[in-house]
């Protein structure tokens, strides 16, 4: 692999060249300059459209399923098992194609330029981590094209989380090659990608970059990363039980052979719920990174903000079991429900933070700074449903009806994934070397934003029977058809008219991409003259030597036009009130309420002080 | 719009007043869908006829409330300040100082905290009243003297209902009396399932191999329907009848979404005429609530009683 080192040293000069890719003349040319790489931002631009690929795979199901179920209370094209498999595959795909690809696009190319390195700690294992994304792809949707010859089965129609001994029954290969798939992206993912990139965070970066020196971003990563590097192990070692179950008549999960279909759920959700966390972080901190530079204003409570992502990250370990209160768990449950509900106080801190950042900042309603705005809204809503999972006792009203399709999808979309598609607008110049068309992106941010809103509102009002139309009566998660209740179909087509509004946004999403391609303006830094004033340096555009913007510096920089030396060592915003007590009264005034701008003047007075 | 064809001045933002109405108006649709979902969710208050659902509607309304409260002030400041912050608004930003607002910040911290811990409390003590008691304490709270035992079996893609003291396997239908704490109990044959009646707050899986167990309770019939039976001699009787339906919880495969039940509650009266009518006798219908069969996910099912309900397949 005698080009990684020199692709490595290209991306040294990174504020001259933003296109590495595009030079391929070190090494193999064409296909084999893509196959061969091992450059952290070609690797990073793989995983993109692997990314890209398999959303418009996931969301052509999507639109599938819920055309069915708009049509006819019962079912129309899709029958009861081709139901089942597009909503497991949809799932799967989401997760572990979309969502996780999406992320490590950013991680591989943006993890070295965030901490000033000059490539990932293991660029092999980093390619492999890349190739594994297709091989797990193919291995998903091959029985899709197996089944239309009529070779197999379905496509594993189990669910995403498929109980045995459900699955272990399933009479199909597409259950094998779901495994298949899950093992090959999980081993890829795991070595080639969480273990690399928490190592490269700790050990390549520059050295005067302390842990407070950090972008919240590479925090939410770091977190991320432990989360997958816990979380991942335990799905390989159910589903492989799985496997051995169906194919060697092993007997871990049957019942009948001495074994408990319980086991399988405490497993399962010891990795099912980390992975959530790790679906949202991510992000999460791009929201905060492009919320702060869009408001011009340095992350609020930054060090807090660090305590409460530490701790939703590590209490995100000990919640797994409120997925089960139904399943006859008896007192642990009160534990589960103390550890779910107090997650709140992480999540509340982060919901602050952006809110006061945006606080008499100055906004710039940009394409990634509205999907950002939505990460924090999104947040507000799966937060608020998932108040009613934490709790058993309600939990039993709602567990299995549409209200929980309405908040996970809250919480892996509009928090998750709106996070990337912010990433994306905010990097995309970045990685490719040039601009997005943005009427085409304004029209994506708006159908997406209205669209994914409006669906997932619909689908929490049909799980809680307040549905249009519905009259008291509940969907079902999961139910291909609902004839029991056809006053649901009126929901079910407003859910579907989102769902198509949201889709339509997708289309203009990939023409955009695409068309930026070759036909973007070209730019270096597109955000330069919005935000060049602000003196608020992120080092992927900026580069090195980075300090990080403090709420000192930008003070000192309508002063004095320079960061101070003794306030950035010190670092928190915390800090200053707890030892500033004659003044912070006046200064807690300043970021919610105030009226005028007099009291903000008085304030920035009254703050500097210290 | 400056879309910018032009290489060094391509910018996102039109930054003028009509980009913060039209995005702030974006924002403040999910707002307002916000506060149509938990507007509606709060002005639910559980009824006591109805349990284990009405202790759960009761403690739901005030978590309703405080997320309306707490989520909806959220969403109208963001709202707001995309309306009063933007750049085609506000010529420069307001700069952060060392310290600023971190009382306020304290304050929203605790307040979380505050109203986390009391849902923590309050939530306990209803779990404790509903899917936690037994339905001995159920009776006593609900100042009922008699349980029906009823034992559901799952299979793909039917529900069995056995009911004490009734000589026939139940189907599709199950008659059930009201005034009375129904204390079942359940287990699968096949794949997990899991028993539940959404109107009665009520879900519990059905696991291959074990028994869960739980109770619900209908305090009066409002005859909003007419149950016709057929008795063993081949009269025909009607009673005045209210309507729960089942559902399956947990997907078990192909037909689950057709894994649906109706459970009939009668007056006590006609459950004892009903009865009689199907060849048991009413006096052994009914019994003295207890605890019934200790269960949980660590305790193996008791091999007595219940080994025989879920051979019978």
């Amino acid at each position: 692999m005698s080009e990684a080192p020199a692709q490595g040293h290209e991306t040294d000069g990174e504020t001259t060249d933003d296109h590495g890719h595009d030079e391929g003349h070190h090494g193999p040319t064409g296909w084999r300059y893509w196959l061969y790489t091992t450059d952290h931002k070609v690797i990073g631009i793989i995983y993109l459209w692997h990314a890209l690929v398999a959303f418009a795979l996931g969301g052509a199901l999507a639109l599938a399923f819920r055309t069915d179920l708009a049509m006819n209370p019962d079912s129309v094209f899709l029958s009861l098992s081709g139901y089942n498999a597009s909503i497991s595959v949809h799932g799967l795909t989401m997760i572990f194609f979309v969502i996780l690809p999406l992320q490590g696009a950013f991680f591989n190319y943006m993890i070295p330029l965030f901490i000033g390195a000059d490539e990932m700690a293991w660029p092999r294992m980093n390619a492999l981590g890349a190739w594994g994304i297709s091989a797990g792809l193919a291995l998903l949707y091959l029985p899709f094209v197996t089944n239309l010859l009529g070779l197999t089965g379905l496509p594993d129609n189990a669910g995403w989380f498929a109980y045995p001994p459900l699955r272990s029954m399933m009479n199909t290969a597409g259950t094998d090659f779901a495994i298949m798939a899950i093992w090959v992206l999980g081993v890829a993912s795991l070595t080639g990608g969480g273990i690399n990139f928490f190592v490269t965070i700790l050990n390549e970066r520059k050295p005067e970059l302390g842990w407070f020196d950090l972008p919240i971003w590479i925090w939410t990563v770091l977190f991320t990363n432990v989360l997958a590097i816990y979380s991942l192990p335990w799905i390989l070692d159910a589903w492989s039980m799985v496997w051995l179950e169906r194919n060697l008549g092993m007997a871990f999960f049957d019942a009948r052979m001495g074994g408990d279909p319980l086991l399988y759920q405490w497993i399962w959700w010891t990795f099912g719920h980390p992975e959530v966390y790790v679906l949202v972080l991510p992000g999460m901190g791009i929201a905060a990174e492009v919320i702060s530079r869009f408001s011009e204003r340095p992350i609020y409570g930054y060090k807090p903000l660090i305590a409460g992502l530490t701790f939703v990250s590590v209490a995100s370990i000990g919640v797994w079991a409120h997925h089960m209160y139904a399943t006859g768990l008896a007192a642990s449950r009160y534990a589960f429900m103390v550890f779910s509900m107090v997650i709140a106080v992480g999540f509340g801190i982060f919901i602050y933070s952006m809110v006061a950042t945006m606080w008499k900042g100055r906004i710039h309603l940009t394409t990634p700074m509205l999907f950002s705005i939505g990460v924090v809204l999104g947040l507000v809503y799966s937060g608020m449903d998932g108040f009613f999972f934490g709790q058993p006792a309600t939990d039993l009203e709602f567990h299995s009806t549409y209200f929980v399709v309405g908040h996970f999808h809250f919480t892996i979309v509009t928090v998750g994934l709106f996070g990337l598609l912010a990433g994306v607008y905010y990097w995309y110049p970045r990685m490719v070397g040039r601009m997005y068309n943005t009427t085409l992106a304004k029209f994506h941010a708006f159908t997406t934003i209205v669209g994914m809103f409006g669906l997932f509102f619909m689908l929490a009002m049909l799980g809680d029977g307040t549905a249009p139309g519905a009259d008291g009566a509940v969907m079902m998660r999961r139910y291909a058809t609902y004839v029991y209740a056809p006053g649901l179909q009126l929901g079910h087509l407003i859910a579907t008219g989102f769902a198509f509004l949201a889709g339509i946004g997708q289309v203009a999403f990939f023409a955009n991409l695409l068309w930026s391609l070759r036909s973007g303006p070209e730019t270096q830094n597109p955000w330069d003259h919005l935000l060049g004033g602000q003196d608020m340096p992120s080092p992927e555009w900026d580069g090195f030597p980075y300090r990080p913007p403090t709420p000192v510096s930008v003070r000192d920089a309508a002063a004095d036009g320079g960061p101070s030396e003794d306030v950035a060592a010190d670092g928190g915003p915390e800090e200053g009130a707890v030892t500033d007590g004659g003044s912070h009264e006046d200064a807690a005034n300043g970021v919610t309420t105030g009226d005028s701008g007099e009291t903000d003047e008085r304030d920035a007075a009254s703050g500097g002080e210290h | 719009m400056a879309t910018g064809d032009d290489a060094g001045a391509v910018t996102d933002e039109r930054g003028d007043r009509l980009e913060a109405v039209l995005w702030g108006s974006v924002f403040l649709f999910t707002g307002v869908l916000f506060f149509w979902e938990f507007g509606l969710g709060a002005i639910h208050s559980g009824s006591v006829e109805l349990q284990p659902i009405g202790t759960i509607t009761d403690f739901a309304q005030t978590m309703w409330l405080s997320a309306l409260v707490g989520g909806g002030g959220v969403v109208l400041l963001i709202t707001f300040a995309v309306f009063r912050y933007s750049s085609g608004v506000r010529d420069r930003p307001a700069p952060l100082t060392p310290g600023q607002g971190s009382l306020k910040f304290a304050v929203f911290v605790l307040a979380v905290f505050a109203v986390v811990s009391t849902t923590i409390f309050v939530g306990a003590s209803t779990l404790a009243q509903t899917d936690e008691a037994t339905a001995a304490e159920a009776a006593e709270m609900h100042g009922v003297d008699r349980e029906v035992e009823m034992s559901v079996i799952a299979s793909q893609w039917f529900w069995r209902f056995d009911v004490e003291g009734v000589p026939v396997t139940q189907g599709e239908h199950v008659v059930l009396p009201a005034d009375t704490v129904v204390q079942f109990q359940t287990t699968s044959a096949d794949v997990i399932h899991s028993f539940s009646i959404k109107e009665l707050g009520i879900t519990k899986d059905a696991l291959p191999g074990e028994v869960n167990q739980a109770w619900f309770y209908v305090g009066t019939v409002d005859g909003e329907t007419e149950l016709s039976y057929t008795g063993h001699n081949g009269t025909t009787h009607q009673a005045a009848a209210d309507t729960y339906e089942v559902r399956c919880a947990e997907l078990c495969g192909k037909g689950h979404s057709k894994m649906l039940a109706t459970v009939y509650v009668v007056e006590p009266d006609r459950y004892r005429e009903w009865v009689e009518a199907k060849g048991g006798h009413a006096d052994e219908a009914f019994s003295v609530p207890d605890d019934g069969i200790q269960v949980g996910n660590a305790t193996a099912p008791d091999s007595g009683g219940h080994g025989e309900e879920g051979g019978d397949h």
